[in-house]
């Protein structure tokens, strides 16, 4: 058996005995078939439909990269302050 | 500030603030998914209008018309075919219509069943699913010449006849792998999958009515809208009655014989009753069905305790006092010793509980129908014809006639738990077929997961023809040649058509596409250059990994596809390419005057103009215009952001 035999048997060991059994397949509230069913499901097309004629109009991608960069601007702002807020806390 | 209010600003308003702004957001990301509607269930709605009052049925229950009719559908008590309520059409005016809708969840791939009866066949009822409450999609029409028929894109196809004054269920189903329906009356032979109306885009989610009241004061009843039919075959367990005679409980009579079945805890298949014909007595009881279905099922457990039987031990449905017999759901045939049961033929069972169904459709136009049986969870025998007093509108399945004679030496005779056969591998349950065998039978697809080396069934897919390869992906193989090419397929009819099956189902041998690159070729080279590759390939070796440890290694990787959060990360990504690839399809927008259908024009859109000098279409110029303000109004948040932070 080679060295790299040696060291694949330790990383497969690893992953299959210490990682893999504790890594669930579904969330406990939402499962994967309901999340994916959802998802690529009926939000998928419902979004999909609902923007439909209006990239007659709007430059979709550029709106949606805007709306999302603004969602995740906030979320990082907000987190900074929460963040500043429980240092401040701590150190009185 | 005082210490007070600097105390309650640090402490209480500003984690408060925070703890909402959060709370907010994720109530916001949640409901989003809630808002657009989960298509996991299999039905529009359910509605047995049981709870409404007595009257107009608008306004109740999200029910509406659309068309404000001078007439209204009215929720009654006196003519219904499940619990208190139904719904009535009629109208003192001929050739008035009556409309109603109602909008649930929308549906991709579901069925619906309702229940319907006419006082005359002169009227037309139209039942109608839509998609976006409007277009319609799939229609059923009981129509003015006694038909029921559905409508394809073009014309109406015929189901079969209805008369008046009995209940019908209509099942419809429909698929959005090829935008197909099929139908069923009563519980009949389902109709071929065939196109609908009109393909729907995305689901179905409304269902609209209109009953147009040809003969004054003629009624059209409706009840009942689910996904499944309602069953009324009784669930019989014996577990509240008193012990003694089963006469006078529940819905049980005397006859047809001076000895009653008896209520006892001896012997119980379910819970703590169940009833017995004790040894020496010839019993003869029989359980009432007050609307006995005209298409149904039913199981029922028996034991027989000892090793010996008498003929003439058996359970009927059918009328009493006469008429008894329409179906025999089993009876036992003793010929010298040796006991069987009737029509199955199988052995009897001695000293264990074993289980007997009956499955029966008696036609609604005709006297005729049939039935068939199954003992132990066996083969159900053939479908066995039956005439009964259909065109009397008599229906002589209203008794389940129960006898049993125990004379010496056939010992006591229990019978316990009455109940609908349960649910059996089929193509509407998929997920109970647990063999290759059974799954494709009931015409379902099996599903093989390469990194979980798991495999089960699931309901029917058209798979991509570049999946055709060997063992499971036989299924996804679209014609003879490429079938046959791949190993362990071949192409056959086993009832469906012709398709690609496996030849033996196994589970094929690990796959992987990790290749470990070969050792270099010393042949051909100088004497001292052979020395030297062979050295790099010695030392190579030692640090080379053998092709099975890569293999392993790859399933191993490739197990984490499977697990969370690498699933959950794969569905997202798929639904961003998916609406990434969709944002470049130009779409129409679809508009609706006085019942007309169409989409916005933008014929403008390519006419050019010259801006600067520089032509352009009147499209770019106007999204142009419009990515300017959006970006303007993105800008004017950043500067509020960045003042936000800083202050």
């Amino acid at each position: 058996m080679s060295v790299a035999d040696t060291i694949l048997s330790g990383i497969i060991f690893t992953f299959q005995k210490m990682i893999l059994p504790i890594l669930p397949v579904n969330l406990p509230l939402i499962s994967f078939s309901s999340f994916n069913s959802t998802l690529n499901g009926s939000l998928k097309h419902n979004l999909i439909w609902a923007f439909a004629g209006v990239g007659q109009l709007f430059n979709l991608k550029l709106l949606f990269i805007l709306l999302s960069s603004i969602v995740v601007g906030e979320m990082i702002f907000w987190l900074i302050k929460a963040g500043f807020f429980v240092v401040k806390l701590v150190r009185g | 500030m005082t210490q007070t209010t600097l105390f309650k600003k640090k402490f209480v308003r500003e984690p408060f603030k925070a703890i909402k702004t959060y709370v907010l957001t994720a109530l916001l990301v949640g409901g989003l998914f809630l808002f657009v509607g989960i298509t996991s269930g299999a039905t529009i709605f359910t509605d047995d209008f049981n709870s409404y009052d007595d009257g107009d049925l608008i306004g109740q229950g999200g029910w509406t018309d659309p068309m404000t009719r001078d007439d209204k559908a009215q929720v009654q008590g006196t003519t219904v075919r499940e619990g208190d309520k139904a719904v009535d059409f009629t109208s003192g005016v001929p050739n008035n219509y009556i409309t109603i809708r109602k909008t649930g969840s929308g549906v991709s791939d579901g069925e619906m069943t309702f229940y319907v009866k006419f006082s005359t066949t002169t009227d037309v009822f139209f039942f109608n699913l839509n998609e976006d409450t409007t277009d319609l999609r799939i229609r059923v029409k009981f129509d003015d010449d006694g038909k029921i028929y559905y409508e394809p894109p073009a014309g109406k196809t015929y189901i079969q006849d209805y008369i008046a004054d009995v209940w019908y269920s209509v099942q419809v189903e429909w698929r959005s792998v090829d935008k197909n329906a099929r139908y069923r009356i009563n519980q009949g032979t389902w109709t071929a999958w065939d196109n609908i109306k009109s393909d729907f885009t995305a689901d179905i989610d409304t269902i609209r009515i209109d009953a147009k009241m040809v003969a004054v004061d003629s009624h059209i009843y409706f009840d009942y809208v689910a996904e499944e039919p309602y069953t009324l075959v009784p669930e019989e367990n014996f577990n509240a009655y008193d012990d003694g005679s089963v006469v006078g409980q529940g819905d049980w009579l005397a006859g047809p014989m001076s000895d009653d079945w008896l209520v006892s805890p001896t012997e119980t298949y379910e819970g703590a009753k169940a009833i017995l014909c004790p040894q020496g007595d010839f019993c003869g009881s029989h359980l009432h069905l007050s609307d006995p279905p005209m298409t149904g099922d039913w199981r029922v457990w028996l034991y027989f305790s000892g090793d010996t039987c008498h003929d003439q031990t058996a359970l009927y449905l059918g009328d009493y006092p006469s008429n008894m017999n329409t179906i025999t759901w089993w009876q036992t045939l003793e010929d010298g010793g040796d006991c069987t049961i009737y029509p199955t033929g199988e052995d009897l069972v001695f000293n264990e509980w074993v289980s007997t169904d009956v499955e029966w459709v008696l036609s609604t136009t005709t006297d005729e129908g049939k039935y068939r049986t199954r003992f132990d969870e066996g083969d159900w025998t053939d479908w066995i014809g039956l005439s009964y007093g259909y065109a009397t509108g008599t229906n002589f399945i209203s008794n389940a006639i129960l006898y049993a004679r125990t004379y010496a030496p056939v010992n006591t005779i229990y019978v316990d738990y009455f109940s609908e056969v349960p649910d059996i591998c089929d193509p509407t349950h998929c997920y109970l077929c647990e063999t290759y065998d059974t799954c494709i039978n009931a015409e379902c697809s099996w599903w093989y997961s390469i990194f979980l080396q798991e495999s089960y069934c699931v309901d029917y897919f058209e798979a991509e023809e570049e999946e055709c390869g060997p063992f499971f992906k036989c299924q996804f193989c679209n014609s003879s040649t490429t079938c046959e090419a791949e190993l362990n397929c071949e192409w056959k009819n086993i009832g469906f058509g012709l398709k690609c099956y496996m030849i033996e189902p196994e589970i094929p041998p690990e796959q992987v596409e990790w290749e470990l690159p070969g050792l270099e070729d010393c042949e051909g080279l100088g004497t001292v250059e052979t020395w030297l590759c062979e050295i790099k390939n010695f030392v190579a070796g030692i640090f080379r990994p053998s092709q099975t440890k890569i293999e392993s290694l790859y399933l191993t990787m490739g197990t984490f596809k499977d697990k969370f959060p690498f699933n959950y990360a794969n569905a997202m990504n798929e639904f961003f390419n998916d609406v990434d690839e969709s944002l470049d399809v130009e779409k129409e927008i679809p508009i609706k005057i006085l019942n007309q259908t169409s989409t916005v024009s933008f014929a403008f859109w390519n006419s050019t103009t010259s801006i600067g000098g520089q032509v352009e279409t009147l499209k770019n110029v106007v999204i142009d215009f419009t990515s300017i303000i959006i970006f303007f109004g993105w800008f004017v948040w950043l500067i509020s952001l960045i003042k936000r932070f800083f202050s």
